[in-house]
């Protein structure tokens, strides 16, 4: 069985001191430390990255790796956009099935502060369709298509969207390395002005640098003598790049058949669930993810969304985001689906601090999301 | 980012095949925050439409009022010039939508 036996992470924000290549070195050295490990014991390492190649120029990041830390194993880097962090992991999983008696680390990391807000969002344009592009819609204009076709076809407002953003501030503040650790109420949402109508700036996760890295292993005598969380199940689906090519728009199918595969694969279902991290990029995202991973039937998510009924302080049996989600907790775009599966991690092993829910969880998933929903990660993990 | 005359060459003949249609809009916004080509003409609306042959595309929306800007409300597709561009970089044209 497939476990992972470690989490580090940066903190995630404007860290202009810190280059891409000082933040995946931290996070390498930081989770192999915590874990008194050495390189040696390093089989491969996966990397989660999107845009280093368009900010930085840096093409060829396995060789990055090689240098920086002084290894000449297998680097094998991956790009899925916002679910590149996620994809590392599942690659990850697909060689320890491959390889018995390894020890691997996912790693993911993004550098977005070197340039303007108008060259990032051109930047992460590039996870859009061609013609998307070419009439100027940038990324939160694609969820904000899907936003408007939600809110009109089960009448919600704005103001149901305010709500995901105003639950996931309100956890990390608990999070000492999220990007904002600050409360913000639903008038502080609905005043933020507009980014792409009908999203506005605190309906969006922000433009952040930073990294996260796990330890993978399948090493029976290494998973007895670490803090491990068993992998049940890590599994992928696509979708088109565009929009206009798909048949439903008030969902996101990759979601569906990842999620749905994932729970098949493990065995579990919803209800096995304690923890989970979603991918909200936008508060869309989140509304659409509970709702197409199975939790909320189709079109109830607005009504769940202005409850808050997975609010770390609701005593629901499911709480979503405890990290502060890509909103708060910061979304360097090659990391965040690291960091959801450490969420999780530390949950499950009782290692959150201020943020570990009341409840004790055995489950947990991680649903992770490249561009407006061509690509989905779930990983679900148990104790 | 410079355009690739050829790149753009190839889109306009699909663009022209477009030109003249009617659809329906099935969701639109206002984006506020664009990449530099299309920073000077911010806020401008890009729809998403659903032609008459059921095929669908995107377009800004150009010279409506804001009652023409719904979902279900009629557009064409009309002719337009698409960002700005540097002095010696081929100017880009695409289809645009207005009210039908």
């Amino acid at each position: 069985m497939n476990s992972i036996i470690g989490y580090y992470s940066t903190k995630f924000g404007e860290l202009w001191e810190k280059s891409l290549d000082d933040l995946l070195v931290e996070v390498f050295e930081g989770v192999l430390s915590e874990n008194k490990l050495e390189k040696e014991h390093i089989d491969a390492v996966f990397l989660g990255n999107m845009l280093g190649g368009i900010v930085d120029s840096s093409l060829l990041l396995e060789a990055h790796i090689a240098e920086l830390l002084g290894i000449n194993i297998p680097v094998y880097r991956v790009e899925a956009a916002c679910a590149s962090g996620g994809m590392a992991v599942q690659m990850a999983h697909e060689y320890l099935l491959a390889h018995k008696g390894s020890t691997v680390i996912a790693v993911g990391g993004e550098k977005m502060t070197d340039v303007s807000a108008e060259h990032i969002t051109q930047a992460l344009a590039s996870a859009a369709s061609p013609l998307e592009q070419a009439v100027g819609l940038t990324f939160p204009g694609v969820y904000a298509l899907l936003a408007q076709i939600y809110l009109k076809k089960y009448n919600y407002t704005e103001e149901h969207l305010a709500a995901i953003s105003v639950k996931n501030h309100s956890h990390g503040v608990l999070n000492e390395k999220a990007h904002f650790r600050r409360y913000v109420t639903v008038d502080d949402v609905l005043d933020s002005p507009y980014i792409a109508y009908p999203l506005k700036v605190l309906d969006s996760s922000p433009i952040s640098d930073g990294a996260a890295a796990v330890i993978l292993t399948n090493k029976p005598a290494l998973i007895k003598s670490s803090e491990a969380v068993t992998i049940k199940a890590s599994e992928v689906a696509t979708d088109t790049i565009s929009l206009a090519k798909r048949g439903k728009l008030d969902e996101l199918l990759a979601t569906e058949i990842a999620g749905k595969k994932a729970f098949k694969t493990s065995g579990l279902k919803q209800k096995d669930i304690h923890i989970m991290e979603v991918h909200d990029c936008f508060s869309i995202g989140e509304i659409l993810a509970l709702e197409d991973l199975g939790f909320w039937k189709k079109g109830q998510g607005g009504s769940q969304a202005q409850e808050m009924v997975t609010h770390v302080d609701s005593g629901s049996h499911l709480i979503v985001n405890t990290s502060g989600g890509l909103k708060a907790a910061g979304h360097p775009v090659g990391g965040t689906g690291i960091k959801q599966i450490g969420e999780i991690y530390l949950q499950l092993t009782g290692k959150a601090g201020k943020r570990q829910i009341k409840i004790t969880p055995t489950c947990g998933l991680a649903h992770n999301v490249g561009g407006s929903g061509g690509v989905a990660v779930v990983t679900i993990l148990s104790t | 980012m410079s355009q690739s005359p050829v790149r753009l060459w190839r889109k306009q003949k699909q663009d022209t095949a477009l030109l003249g249609k009617t659809g329906i809009i099935l969701s639109w916004t206002e984006i506020s925050v664009a990449p530099p080509k299309f920073a000077s003409g911010t806020p401008y609306t890009v729809v998403l439409i659903e032609l008459a042959s059921g095929e669908r595309t995107y377009g800004q929306m150009v010279e409506f009022q804001e009652t023409d800007r719904v979902i279900g409300a009629r557009v064409k597709a009309v002719y337009r010039k698409y960002g700005s561009v540097e002095k010696e970089e081929l100017i880009e044209y695409g289809i645009k939508f207005i009210p039908a």
